[in-house]
Order: C-alpha cells, then sequence, then structure tokens
C-alpha cells in the first residue's frame, strides 16, 4: 500500500534497482526522489520506502536523520545552506550569516513564515576558493557579498 | 607546452588542463586532446602490468592518506567468490580542498578513464562514482560523461572493442564528511549511515557488499591515464621517487589570487604562495594550514629538520618554505594530506580560527567512538569560551589533554584529524591562548567580509 510517494517517484526508485546487487543500496538515492517529490522525510515517505526496498522502517529513520542533507520535518520551498567553516570565515561568512537572518527575518535552523526558505549552515561546501558561499537548489552561490547575497534571496521565488 | 595563470610560468599543466579549454568536460574535446588513448595502451596489457606500472610510478593517493594506489590495487586477490568493485572516492569534504570538484565538473572523462584502468587491472566490472550530495554541478556533469562513454563504447559489454563488461554508476551521498573515509563511504553506499569500519578486513578484501574493493580519490585515478600516455620516467621526473608526477593545490584564505594551482610534487610552498599573489593586503603571514583542515599548522620559523645535514642555523628554511610533498611536509611537522591548503595573515585569531574547526569535526563525528563523540564536543565548547574570554588558564590544558586522549583512540582517524591541530596550534600560539584568559577574551578584529573573488573558480554551468 502506497501512502505519499508517486507512481513517478515510485518508478524513478525501481529503475536504480539493477544498479546495485542490493535493494537497500538504493536507499539514499530513494530519499532524495522521495524529497523532491515530497519535500521532506515524513513518517509516511520512510514507511512507503521501506516497503519498496524491503527493509525495515527503522533502517529508513535511521538513515534520513543521520544525512543532513534530509529533512525530518516540513521545510521551506528551497533551503539555503550557508557555510560557516574556516575559508569562508577568513573572507567574512559571519557577515554573510548575519546579512541573512536580517534579509529573511528567521534565525538559522528556522523557516519563513510564508514557507519559502529555510536557512541552515553548512559545514563546508568544497567551494572553499570561491567563498563565501552558500548552496541551493543543488547550485552554489559563490563570492557573496551583502548585495549579491540579498539579491539572490529576495529572488527565490 | 600548455600554461595558464594557475600554474608555474613555464611548467606544462596535464591535470588541469582542460579547465582552460570551453566545453572542455565533452567526450570530443577530450578524445581531440589524446583522451583515451591511455586506457587503449593498459588495456594490451596483462591486469598484472598494469598494477606493476602504477607501482613503479609510485603514485600516492591524492586523498590525504598518500597510500601508493598500485599497492594498494595489488591487495585485491585475483580469485574472488564475490563481485569486485571499483570506487571512486567524490566526497571531497575536508575543509580548504576543492580541487576534485574542477576535475569532475570540468575534465570528468579523465577520471572516468583512469578508473577504467584501475577496474582492468583490479577484475572489477562494475564502478561506482561516489560524490558529495552538495555536489551539484560536478554530479550532472560526470552523469553526462558517464552516458557518453557508454555511447563511445568505453563502458558497456565492451571497453574499446576489447570483450571485458564494465558498468559505472554515480551514487550520490547526501552530507556527511565522515563518509569520505574509505570503509564509511562503503556503508553509506549500501545504504547504511557512515560508520567507518573496523579495519582489518581491509576493503581490497571485504569491501563493497562484501566483494573485494579499491576505493581510490578523484585525482589519483586522474594521474592513471597519463602515466599509460605519458610513460613512468615521465611521471617521476616531477618531484622525487617517493613523491612523482603533477598536483593539484587549493589555495584559499588569505592570499590575494585563490585557486586551485597545478605544480610539479615538491615545489615549494612560499613559491606557491608568491605565485599567488603573496599573502593579500600587503600583510604577513602568521600561518599555513597545509594540507587541509585537519593537518598541523606550518610558521615562518627556521626548521632544523628542513636543512641540510650539518647546516648552520642561519641556513636552515622556514616551515613555510617546505617542498610540498608528503614525506617534506611530514618532515616540516605537518600532513600533506588532501592539499587544501589555507593561508592565514597577521591578523587571525587563532583560538577562534581552531573553535571554528572545532565546530566542524563535532557536527561530523559519527558518534559512534566515545572519545570522538565527546572530545570534539566538550575541546570545541572551551575553545568558544576561551574565545569569548569566559575560561582560565586551567582550560587551556584541559584542552591539550582532552585532546591527547582523541589521539589514536577511536575506529578512523576523525578524532585525530581535530585533536592534531589542537595540539599543534596549542604549541605554536600557546602564548595567544593564554593571553585570552589574561585579556578576557579576543582582540583581533572580525574577520572581514572580502570574497575570494576571481569568477574563474565559479560553477557556471
Amino acid at each position: 500500500m502506497v501512502r505519499v510517494l508517486s507512481q513517478e517517484t515510485i518508478a524513478n526508485i525501481e529503475k536504480l534497482f539493477p544498479r546495485y546487487p542490493t535493494r537497500m543500496a538504493v536507499l539514499i538515492p530513494a530519499l532524495h526522489l522521495a524529497q523532491n517529490q515530497v519535500g521532506h522525510i515524513s513518517e509516511e515517505v520512510e514507511l512507503d520506502i521501506a516497503e519498496l526496498l524491503d527493509v525495515p522502517p527503522t533502517r529508513v529513520r535511521e538513515v534520513a536523520t543521520f544525512y543532513t542533507m534530509f529533512h525530518t520535518k516540513t521545510a521551506g520551498k528551497h533551503t539555503v545552506r550557508i557555510c560557516r567553516n574556516l575559508s569562508c570565515q577568513l573572507r567574512g561568512a559571519e557577515q554573510i550569516m548575519q546579512k541573512a537572518k536580517e534579509v529573511l527575518g528567521i534565525d538559522f535552523g528556522e523557516t519563513t513564515a510564508d514557507g519559502r526558505i529555510t536557512l541552515e549552515h553548512d559545514e563546508c561546501l568544497a567551494a572553499c576558493g570561491t567563498g563565501p558561499a552558500l548552496w541551493c537548489d543543488d547550485n552554489l552561490v559563490e563570492n557573496l557579498t551583502e548585495e549579491k547575497l540579498e539579491k539572490f534571496l529576495v529572488g527565490l521565488k | 607546452m600548455t600554461t595558464h595563470p594557475y600554474a608555474p610560468q613555464g611548467f606544462e599543466v596535464t591535470l588541469s588542463k582542460r579547465w582552460f579549454v570551453a566545453k572542455g568536460y565533452t567526450y570530443e574535446t577530450y578524445v581531440k586532446d589524446g583522451g583515451y588513448e591511455g586506457l587503449k595502451k593498459a588495456l594490451a596489457l596483462e591486469p598484472g602490468e598494469v598494477i606493476d606500472t602504477v607501482k613503479k610510478c609510485n603514485l600516492r593517493g591524492r586523498g590525504g592518506a598518500g597510500f601508493p594506489a598500485g599497492i594498494k590495487w595489488s591487495f585485491v586477490p585475483k580469485e574472488a567468490e564475490k563481485p569486485k568493485y571499483l570506487v571512486v572516492n567524490g566526497d571531497e569534504s575536508e575543509p580548504g580542498t576543492y580541487k576534485d570538484r574542477y576535475v569532475l565538473s570540468r575534465d570528468p572523462h579523465m577520471v572516468i578513464e583512469g578508473a577504467a584502468i584501475a577496474a582492468y587491472a583490479i577484475g572489477a566490472h562494475q564502478i561506482y562514482f561516489y560524490l558529495r550530495g552538495e555536489f551539484g554541478l560536478p554530479r550532472r556533469r560526470l552523469e553526462a560523461a558517464v552516458a557518453e562513454a557508454y555511447d563511445k563504447g568505453i563502458l558497456g559489454d565492451s571497453v574499446l572493442g576489447k570483450p571485458y563488461k564494465l558498468n559505472a554508476a554515480v551514487h550520490r551521498g547526501a552530507g556527511a564528511y565522515i563518509c569520505g573515509e574509505e570503509t564509511a563511504l562503503l556503508e553509506s553506499l549500501e545504504g547504511k549511515i557512515g560508520r567507518p569500519r573496523l579495519k582489518p578486513p581491509f576493503p581490497a578484501v571485504v569491501g563493497a557488499f562484501g566483494g573485494p574493493t579499491i576505493v581510490n580519490n578523484v585525482e589519483t585515478l586522474s594521474c592513471v591515464p597519463l602515466i599509460f600516455t605519458r610513460g613512468v620516467d615521465w611521471f617521476l621526473s616531477m618531484g622525487s621517487a617517493k613523491n612523482g608526477g603533477p598536483k593539484i593545490i587549493c589555495l584559499s584564505g588569505h592570499v590575494e589570487r585563490p585557486g586551485v594551482y597545478e605544480v610539479p610534487n615538491g615545489f615549494p610552498c612560499n613559491k606557491l604562495i608568491e605565485l599567488a599573489g603573496g599573502v593579500w593586503k600587503g600583510r604577513k603571514l602568521k600561518a599555513v594550514i597545509p594540507g587541509g583542515s585537519s593537518t598541523p599548522l606550518l610558521v615562518p620559523h627556521a626548521c632544523q629538520a628542513l636543512a641540510a645535514e650539518g647546516a648552520p642555523e642561519s641556513d636552515w628554511p622556514l616551515e613555510t618554505d617546505t617542498p610540498l610533498d608528503f614525506d617534506s611536509v611530514a618532515r616540516a611537522g605537518s600532513m600533506f594530506g588532501s592539499a587544501g591548503m589555507i593561508v592565514l595573515d597577521e591578523n587571525t585569531c587563532m583560538v577562534r580560527t581552531l573553535a571554528i574547526l572545532g565546530n566542524f569535526y563535532a557536527h561530523e563525528s559519527c558518534g559512534q567512538c566515545t572519545p570522538c563523540r565527546e572530545g570534539t564536543g566538550w575541546n570545541t565548547k572551551m575553545l568558544w569560551r576561551l574565545e569569548r574570554g569566559e575560561a582560565t588558564e586551567d582550560d587551556i590544558d584541559t584542552i591539550n589533554s582532552a585532546s591527547s586522549h582523541m589521539l589514536g583512540m577511536t575506529i578512523c582517524p576523525l578524532a585525530d584529524a581535530f585533536a592534531m591541530p589542537v595540539q599543534s596550534y596549542l604549541k605554536k600560539f600557546r602564548e595567544e591562548f593564554v593571553e585570552h584568559v589574561r585579556r578576557k577574551g579576543c582582540w583581533f578584529p572580525p574577520f572581514e567580509l572580502s570574497p575570494h573573488g576571481d569568477p574563474f573558480w565559479e560553477d557556471t554551468p
């Protein structure tokens, strides 16, 4: 019995089965696909994936909570992750983080009231030569200034 | 001769050559430039000969540990009950390291070719490219390149016409530094949380899905085709016998021109900083983190270990003059690691720097071993207390002793990766730590907002 996953998501997950000798190996890719559809990994998503991959639901929960890219609670339409590691900090990431809070009116770990943006820290994006940097919707925004950041955040629809 | 603004004058770049070419990431560009010739040559050899060739080059792993790739490959048993795997470690996440990003996004065929040679050498028929979850453009480019490789007969039921079944898949991680450790990576590939495994057995014997597995870094594999097209002597001509080949080094922090530089192995650290325009704003150099955030500091102080035997002290080179290769940087008291070099200017607070790194290690500890789970967290809390001026001198000793109880006490080196910088920063800048107690806080200016800057290094779709 499928609870929330769409036929399309299920088909995309099943397409990955032949790539690996076990079904469990599809767990992380499946969580990505499910999160793309649903927005976060709810209990229903966990149960759907557990049945699809024939693994215990506790295993799905364990993995979904271990990896930082999976949201286990409702998240905004976009997640903005600002790097706070050393190379970015040496080039002023602290000021960028303050500016982000100010522009969005929320703290890190929170979501804007309109559900548009969730703001998160990131621990190194491997974009050290172009920091301060952020990552959003699978793309980097690099060499951030306050103006560039504000323009980007306001432009996220 | 191809040089570019991010290499020494007159040095022919090979690893980063196509980063500077329009559409350098396509099959067409790669093949026009002699791509997949190395694979052709390797396929004409017996697998054992391929391994011997790489052994002769002493190609040392570029992911951090510097273990010779050829020797690693030779650990795979010839006969095995379970399928063998070649896994490409593209989980690049050691702070300061951002080279594999460009190999994958600007020249993905080079790593595919290297991986195909490695797979053939060890008898693997399946390649997994494990990429960190945040690699957007690198993953899209690699996926496109893998599809091209299937199209052009490099992957599939035969490899360049030779009947050898070879498949490849790109596997996306989900945000966990620890998955760069090879056994955690394998756990993650199998669909589990990234907890490192006890070794032995080593992955070469029991790896992915229980089969013999080799895990190699992206840059390491990119070097492999060059060995077969240009030869062992060419490879060894760059650097010393134990540290050969071209090397890409990531520069970030307080230099005028940050970027990924390609140099011969053993290129001097001070010359590299000069090449990058020197320390920014005409300021003095305080310290260099040579090989990623977990490596101990190099400071501009005379270093006997780098000097010729019997040389008078006035002739000793500085730690920051060290040749950049695994053995020399080790002699200077640090590690070349993943070549993620971070330059710190004289206005940098070492307590704050270390506390920022502490945030990272505390966040990324997988939680499996107590010394790591507790040690990274408590040390980080104490460091921030020191930075805020709420610590006592005793706390500095506690930080030191806590870190010594993390070293070598855990399954994987993540605890060491924080304990080593803690001990190094305390040893080299103890006065500055004590001064934070005396002055009840930090007197250094905040880090200035001034982006690294060059749009050339930005991801451009």
